[in-house]
């Protein structure tokens, strides 16, 4: 298939053409499951943002002033729904744990952490702490190393996509590592 | 000693899977469930319409309702002409009297 350039698909989709949409869609779901997969390691959550990222692609698709890429566009959208998913699921959380501590029944669910669809079976414990550990990561770093070790972006494309400079990125992901070896010595220091 | 390397190595075997984690493919039916909930969320939209659109219509004919009562109460110039032509005819009813008991004693 002839790649039809990003013009076609805003102005086909900004006015009511679906299969102008139907092709915006093909080209980025993988870049926005995979991404929301970065930040969302449940696949039926990931699914579910993913849908509703391209929901606000077509809604807002007439807002588009267009001064970055498309892609630049949708990622700015996942990252935003995703960081929006994940408050709500805190306070879901911290919901449910004032509701436990009135509860006297010992079955509290626990709900599921993980269940990613490109991790590794014999990975799942390791994935698992270091989800755990990359939520409590500062917004900014997390979005940064998210989409420089999940993704693969470059520097440049997370610097445009995060609408900072260069240097920015690489004090970000370097802030995100330091942070992250910190956090994972801490935890095994008491946990091995 | 022999603690803290084996703690290293295991910090350095979990930031490791950071790296490892594969690319999925996205579900299938990612565009038909899109665009079922937009579709949905357009009807949802259209009966949320109708409601804006009954709500000034009311809002209208109340509005109307209203300014035509005060219409009614404020004192219009023809109200003046006809109470004016009210006193008129008092005067002449009351003029007519006099004359007529003027008139009697003759």
């Amino acid at each position: 298939m002839a790649e039809i350039s990003e013009k076609v698909l805003i102005e086909g989709t900004a006015n009511g053409d679906e299969s102008a949409f139907k092709l915006l869609v093909h080209k980025y779901q993988n870049m926005v499951f995979n991404t929301s997969l970065g930040f969302l390691p449940i696949k039926e959550d990931a699914e579910e943002i993913t849908q509703d990222i391209f929901v606000e692609v077509y809604k807002s698709i007439n807002s588009f002033r267009q001064d970055a890429s498309l892609k630049t566009w949708v990622y700015r959208i996942t990252i935003s729904k995703c960081l929006e998913f994940q408050r709500k699921a805190k306070r879901k959380k911290r919901f449910a744990f004032l509701v436990s501590i009135g509860n006297t029944s010992d079955t509290v669910l626990e709900s599921k952490i993980i269940d990613h669809p490109g991790v590794e079976m014999e990975d799942e414990e390791r994935t698992e702490l270091l989800y755990k550990q990359i939520d409590q990561l500062p917004d900014n770093q997390k979005i940064a190393l998210v989409l420089h070790n999940m993704d693969g972006m470059s520097y440049k494309e997370i610097s445009d996509t995060m609408d900072v400079s260069l240097s920015s990125v690489e004090s970000l992901i370097f802030r995100a590592k330091k942070n992250l070896k910190k956090k994972m010595l801490h935890y095994y220091e008491h946990n091995l | 000693m022999k603690k803290t390397e084996e703690i290293q190595r295991e910090v350095n075997k979990t930031l490791d899977v950071l790296g490892s984690i594969r690319k999925v493919e996205a579900p299938d039916d990612i565009y038909s469930s899109v665009m079922d909930r937009i579709k949905h969320e357009d009807n949802e939209g259209i009966d949320y319409m109708q409601f804006v659109k009954w709500a000034a219509i009311g809002l209208l004919i109340v509005m109307n309702a209203i300014s035509y009562v005060s219409f009614l109460n404020e004192e219009s110039p023809e109200n003046e002409s006809i109470s004016s032509t009210e006193i008129e005819i008092e005067n002449l009813v009351s003029e007519y009297q006099i004359n007529a008991f003027a008139y009697s004693d003759y």
